[in-house]
């Protein structure tokens, strides 16, 4: 079915033409803060609403891709732009766009200038959103490359990295994984032309190619997954980040391996790559172990983070790499809820941390009169370590049921993970909750109402997707 | 129907969040327990009109799960949800009677949560609404504690629970293909990981329960409470383990660990049981009381399921109200009237004998004499608070008749049942043991009597009992806690770690050159590798 009034390309053109409108706006130091996020702000939300719409449009059921639309490009070679969604596609934008949305919201309250951050925050969308919706190698190679020129401005600019070196390695290391991945395109490209994800799982080739093409692929997208031996600078450029804006892009690079791994895996592989899929698992579960056994011994909240995303990231990495059909059937969900989840973990950690600077003071004990924070933070926790108040709960079971029956010994050490970073995540809540002997925050130092209002909505979305996954979409 | 009651219960509690603490608190608790009343009566009368009473919602919209959402009172649960719709009436009756204590209000809100979630727990049919109502139940419990030590540890243990109860499902489900709990029998017919499982859902129970080892977030809990009343609910875990076991006991009973339970039991009850009896403190006296039963009460429940509906609710309500009434005499009789230490006292005793009967008749060997113990040790912390208050006592007849009547009943207990009189082995001592402490306990804290000298008698008990204890818990320390643990485990552990680290940061160099090396030397060997195999 192709997609009428070209909606894909549309809200995949709205947040870059936001950013051209934030770019253009007043470089006043007052109106600079409101206009360029008030612009950014009104982007994503007539995204979000364009979004909405379009999964009306969409099937329910299934894994194809509907809605296709395409853009001719170059004539020679022929290359043009596909794009196609599909419920899993549609779930991922929303959730980045709602997550950069409180982003934005919360950024803010920040006194820093936030021009060239919208703007980028906005391109990045955009490309982000043309990745989760191509159809086509060539689109996807475009969107996959093409959102890391704003992630490696906006690291530099608000990372707060000491070694610039940092970041130097950052970029050397996905150039080369760009490399490879353009490579193995350019050498499918010869023979069977621009392939769209469904073309390329039954894609035949001669068997000595085989491994090559898949290592090639494969390769490439786990280069953006925080796996051991890539999670080095991935781990170093995340959790020195402070920005939460800056912090959640970053933590959306991982995504999109994830998402590539999902798209473009071939319905038959051949034995000499499978059998090595268990050593895949074992440097899968030891990461999840190290990076577990770090967070919880590391009283950096942000480090906590870093580590519960880590560990749903390997997860769901792992989850792919089992071929199972239950678990491909609700990544989407899980990785919606996911998402949220961190979202406003993030956000949240950012406030309070930045209301620990304004008072110079430890946050112990910070919500003991924050009543509305105290709510927020405590579902947001609740959440993220799986108990039944969100679809995490739900999704995780499935996830982890399968998991356990490919190999149990992998699974348990999974769990240990799991259960390690949930307990750090439960200590930092239970330190915040602490009565302390002075409780040094008031009640005007709790979360804006306003903010309370954005926050409640992200807690319905959670709750209403633990009932009914997709209720938000009105049927044609 | 059940769901009136279910939605009832939470309007109920919704309503009085809007309650303030105040001085019309007892008319606004009060209204509580009309209201509460009503619906309660709307339930019993449906129930005796129909007989059973359900409600169910297709909850989760994963097609391969299929969860409803059910709410179900059949005949035999009717019991159980009335014996704690009582319990919970009587709670709330104490809480208006009594002084005005902070926060109240608000723990009546939580219990009455707790119960809307023991109501879900009970009436799940599927694994889903089991981990809900239980996960519920957990994260109410949190709010129960004031201290914040406290609070972690429960937390935290109960957290742990619910994952290893979450894991186990999860592993179960896999195998069956449903997360209904009427298929579980078709898992135990070729389970697969079955002590795994088995493992994962005693550590859970144990947590729960309060078991030996894992039982270290109970001990602080009742002393930590928000208010004393708070601290008799947060006894709703141990009893929500005992509905998760009757649900999850053909999982148990599959694996090769039922003598692990065995033992286990016996071993919490006789630690507990000298805890109580060591323990001077009311609060903590009462935690190690009530972990005795509930471990009496796992093992009646593990054995016979359907038990749950029947020995539990009674057992529950009598340990339950004894509790309350243990709190309220050690602050009332205190500094309370005669008039009121006798009121209690009398109540108390009845409580107690009917307890005891129910001992002697229908439950195992095990549980018949931890209630003797209890009730030796509620009449000597009973004495000891006499003892210490010298105005408004209660007569010293009473304690003699009280004290004599129990000690006959001991004796009597012993050789009533017939199955150990005739045959003198070793088992017959610990019943024998256990009943004369009670005696023992009493006459040596009675100074009036002249038949036992008190200075004596208390380097007798110290020497037999106190050091005794006091060396093995040492022994237990330096061997297993410093050794084993400390030692072992951690020492090893963090040596190890640091050792790992230690390489580990030396082969994670900052240096980008070095990085740029050993990537290079990486993309060789793969590539080498792939060539290999590629060239076969």
């Amino acid at each position: 079915m192709n997609s009428p009034l070209m909606m894909l390309s549309l809200i995949v053109i709205i947040p870059f033409l936001g950013m051209l409108f934030v770019l253009t706006a007043k470089d006043d130091a007052e109106n600079n803060r409101r206009n360029s996020s008030d612009v950014a702000v009104f982007s994503i939300l007539a995204n979000i609403i364009m979004i909405w719409q379009i999964f009306a449009f969409v099937k329910k059921a299934g894994t194809k891709l509907h809605l296709i639309e395409t853009i001719s490009w170059l004539k020679l070679p022929e290359i043009n732009f596909v794009l196609a969604a599909d419920n899993m596609s549609l779930l991922l934008i929303l959730a980045v766009h709602i997550i950069i949305l409180a982003g934005i919201v919360f950024v803010r309250m920040e006194d820093i200038k936030q021009k060239a951050m919208m703007a980028l925050s906005l391109l990045f969308l955009s490309m982000i959103t043309g990745l989760f919706i191509s159809n086509d190698i060539f689109s996807f190679f475009i969107f996959f490359e093409g959102m890391l020129l704003p992630l490696y401005m906006l690291i530099g600019m608000h990372g707060a990295l000491k070694k610039q070196s940092l970041l130097k390695g950052f970029f050397v290391y996905n150039f080369i994984g760009c490399i490879i991945f353009l490579f193995g395109i350019l050498w499918l490209y010869k023979s069977y032309g621009a392939f769209t994800p469904e073309q390329f799982a039954h894609l035949s080739y001669k068997k000595k190619y085989v491994v090559m093409i898949w290592a090639m692929f494969m390769s490439a997208f786990m280069f953006r997954i925080p796996i051991w031996p890539f999670h080095y600078f991935i781990a170093t450029i995340n959790t020195k980040i402070r920005n939460p804006l800056v912090f959640l892009e970053v933590s959306l690079l991982s995504l999109s391996g994830l998402y590539g791994l999902y798209r473009f895996w071939p319905n038959y592989i051949p034995l000499e790559i499978s059998q090595h899929f268990v050593w895949i698992n074992v440097i899968g579960i030891l990461t999840m172990l190290f990076i577990s056994l770090i967070g919880f011994s590391n009283s950096d909240s942000q480090y906590r983070i870093f580590a519960y995303s880590t560990i749903y990231y390997i997860m769901y990495l792992l989850g792919i790499f089992s071929q199972n059909k239950g678990i491909y059937a609700n990544l989407n969900y899980a990785l919606f809820g996911f998402l949220l989840v961190l979202g406003g973990l993030e956000v949240v950690s950012s406030y309070i941390r930045r209301q620990e600077q304004l008072f110079s003071s430890t946050s112990q004990g910070f919500l003991c009169r924050a009543h509305r924070l105290s709510l927020v933070y405590s579902f947001l926790v609740f959440s993220a370590v799986g108990f039944p108040v969100s679809s995490m709960f739900t999704n995780n079971f499935l996830i982890l049921s399968q998991l356990l029956s490919v190999n149990i010994h992998m699974g348990s050490v999974l769990v240990l993970s799991w259960m390690l970073v949930s307990v750090s995540l439960i200590i930092e809540m239970l330190r915040l909750k602490t009565d302390a002997k002075e409780c040094l925050f008031g009640k005007s130092e709790d979360l804006p109402k306003s903010y309370f209002i954005f926050m409640l909505f992200i807690i319905f979305m959670l709750l209403m997707s633990f009932i009914h996954p997709l209720w938000f979409v009105i049927n044609t | 129907m059940i769901i009136h009651l279910f939605i009832g219960l939470i309007l109920i509690a919704v309503a009085s969040m809007f309650i303030t603490q105040g001085k019309r608190r007892k008319i606004w608790s009060l209204l509580l327990l009309a209201a509460l009343g009503l619906v309660s009566w709307l339930f019993i009368y449906n129930i005796s009109m129909d007989g059973n009473s359900s409600f169910m919602y297709q909850w989760l919209p994963y097609s391969k799960l299929q969860a409803d959402f059910s709410i179900s009172s059949s005949a035999r649960m009717h019991g159980l949800v009335a014996s704690l719709v009582w319990l919970l009436a009587g709670v709330i009756i104490l809480n208006i009677i009594e002084v005005n204590e902070s926060y109240s209000l608000n723990i009546s809100v939580l219990n009455l949560l707790s119960f809307v979630a023991m109501i879900l727990l009970i009436s799940s049919r599927d694994m889903f609404q089991l981990m809900f109502a239980s996960a519920l139940l957990s994260i109410l419990c949190f709010y129960i504690p004031s201290d914040a030590f406290s609070r972690r540890k429960l937390f935290i243990y109960s957290f742990l629970a619910e994952i290893s109860c979450f894991t186990a499902l999860a592993v179960v489900y896999d195998t069956q293909g449903s997360i209904s709990l009427s298929a579980l029998n078709d898992y135990v017919s070729s389970p697969i990981h079955k002590d795994f499982v088995a493992a994962l859902l005693l550590f859970s129970l144990g947590i729960k329960s309060g078991l030996f080892l894992l039982n270290n977030h109970y001990s602080s809990l009742f002393y930590a409470s928000m208010n004393r009343l708070s601290g008799i609910f947060i006894m709703s875990l141990p009893f929500s383990a005992l509905v998760i076991l009757a649900k999850l006991s053909p999982l148990i009973s599959s694996s090769h660990l039922i003598p692990v339970i065995t033992y286990w039991l016996i071993i919490s009850v006789l630690v507990a049981g000298l805890k109580a009896f060591v323990y001077s403190d009311y609060s903590r006296k009462t935690i190690n009381l009530s972990q005795i039963v509930y471990c009496g009460l796992f093992y009646i429940v593990f054995k016979d399921s359907a038990r749950l509906y029947t020995i539990v609710p009674q057992s529950l309500m009598i340990l339950l109200l004894s509790q309350c009434l243990i709190y309220y005499i050690g602050s009332v009789c205190l500094g309370g009237t005669k008039k009121n230490c006798a009121k209690y006292c009398v109540v108390l005793s009845g409580i107690g004998a009917v307890t005891y009967l129910t001992a002697v008749v229908d439950v195992p060997m095990l549980l018949k004499y931890t209630y003797l113990f209890i009730i030796g040790v509620i009449v000597k912390q009973l004495l000891l608070a006499k003892n210490d208050n010298t105005s408004d006592n209660v007569t010293p007849s009473f304690h003699i008749i009280y004290s004599l009547a129990l000690i006959a009943v001991s004796i009597a207990t012993v050789y009533l049942k017939l199955d150990y009189a005739q045959n003198w082995n070793w088992k017959i001592l610990f019943p024998l043991i256990l009943a004369l402490l009670v005696p023992v306990t009493l006459l040596t804290k009675m100074g009036q009597l002249p038949l036992w000298n008190k200075e004596i008698t208390e380097n007798i008990y110290n020497h037999l009992i106190v050091l005794p204890l006091k060396w093995f818990g040492r022994i237990l320390w330096l061997a297993f806690d410093f050794v084993f643990i400390e030692r072992g485990i951690i020492a090893t552990s963090a040596s190890g770690e640091e050792i790992m680290t230690e390489h580990l940061r030396l082969i994670q160099s900052p240096s980008f050159k070095s990085w740029l090396f050993w990537l290079f030397i990486g993309i060789a060997g793969l590539v080498v590798y792939v060539g290999v195999h590629a060239y076969e």
